[in-house]
């Protein structure tokens, strides 16, 4: 009897920390951030369909888009084993090595450069940034929640 | 011990199954998602392409499109790699699952 006593004991032991244990290897859902993301891709595309009027008018709402942008990317950093979604923001805020170009930023410095943009690459772009977007949005969607 | 010997029988069929389950699913999906972007990817050059020969966009605009699709290939295998961590952590957590309700069956079975 004493024996079975210990072994339950003992299985109990071994039990309880192995559940407790946490061996993430991803960062888990975060609402804020989903929601974010998603008003900021609103937000990008909405702004987007003005380039076919001139820069200047809309400079301050660019400004503030890419600074919201890169709040979100600084939040992404600060957050556990969350290097995967790291790297997306950096695919969507970052020049690329090569080509030296950046998809959001990207866009809009081609509005500022050009100071109007035609309607057919405005279509395209558009697809490209909210494509770009919902990446984010498919990966932190599908995170384990807490 | 029969005890150990069934409860570990049980635990070792149903970390099988789940892992059966969980590799299946998840490649069967990574594998179509590969197949819609390239049929996409192909679609949009020749859709860009056309446009950049009748002046609808200029060579920046063609540039940035490029620069964004491939960005957009990049960010696709990224969504990939974290779909296998969660399917990752997911097995994980199943196994435990597993394991706890085993262990503690067998407790239930000494006491």
């Amino acid at each position: 009897m004493q024996k079975t006593l210990s072994a339950a004991c003992l299985v109990c032991l071994f039990a309880i920390p192995f559940f407790v244990s946490s061996c993430k290897t991803i960062s888990v859902y975060d609402d804020t951030t989903f929601v974010n993301t998603s008003t900021l891709k609103a937000q990008a595309v909405v702004l987007m369909d003005h380039a076919t009027e001139n820069y200047s008018q809309y400079a301050d709402k660019v400004d503030a888009i890419l600074i919201d942008a890169q709040k979100l990317y600084a939040m992404q950093k600060a957050r556990e084993k969350n290097q995967v979604t790291i790297a997306q923001w950096q695919k969507l805020m970052a020049p690329d090595p090569v080509t030296k170009q950046s998809v959001l930023p990207g866009f809009f410095a081609l509005w500022k450069k050009k100071k109007t943009l035609q309607q057919d690459f405005i279509d395209d772009a558009k697809t490209q940034v909210s494509d770009a977007f919902d990446e984010i949005l498919k990966l932190e969607g599908a995170k384990l929640k807490n | 011990m029969p005890a150990f010997d069934d409860v570990f029988n049980t635990i070792k069929s149903q970390v099988t199954d789940l892992a059966k389950t969980t590799v299946k699913d998840y490649a069967a999906q990574a594998a179509s998602d590969a197949n819609d972007f390239l049929e996409s990817t192909k679609d949009k050059l020749e859709t860009w392409s056309g446009q950049l020969v009748s002046g609808k966009i200029d060579q920046d605009e063609f540039a940035w499109l490029l620069n964004s699709q491939q960005a957009l290939g990049q960010m696709k295998v990224l969504t990939q790699v974290g779909l296998a961590q969660i399917q990752i952590d997911s097995f994980t957590n199943g196994v435990k699952k597993i394991v706890l309700d085993g262990l503690l069956s067998l407790a239930g079975k000494l006491l």
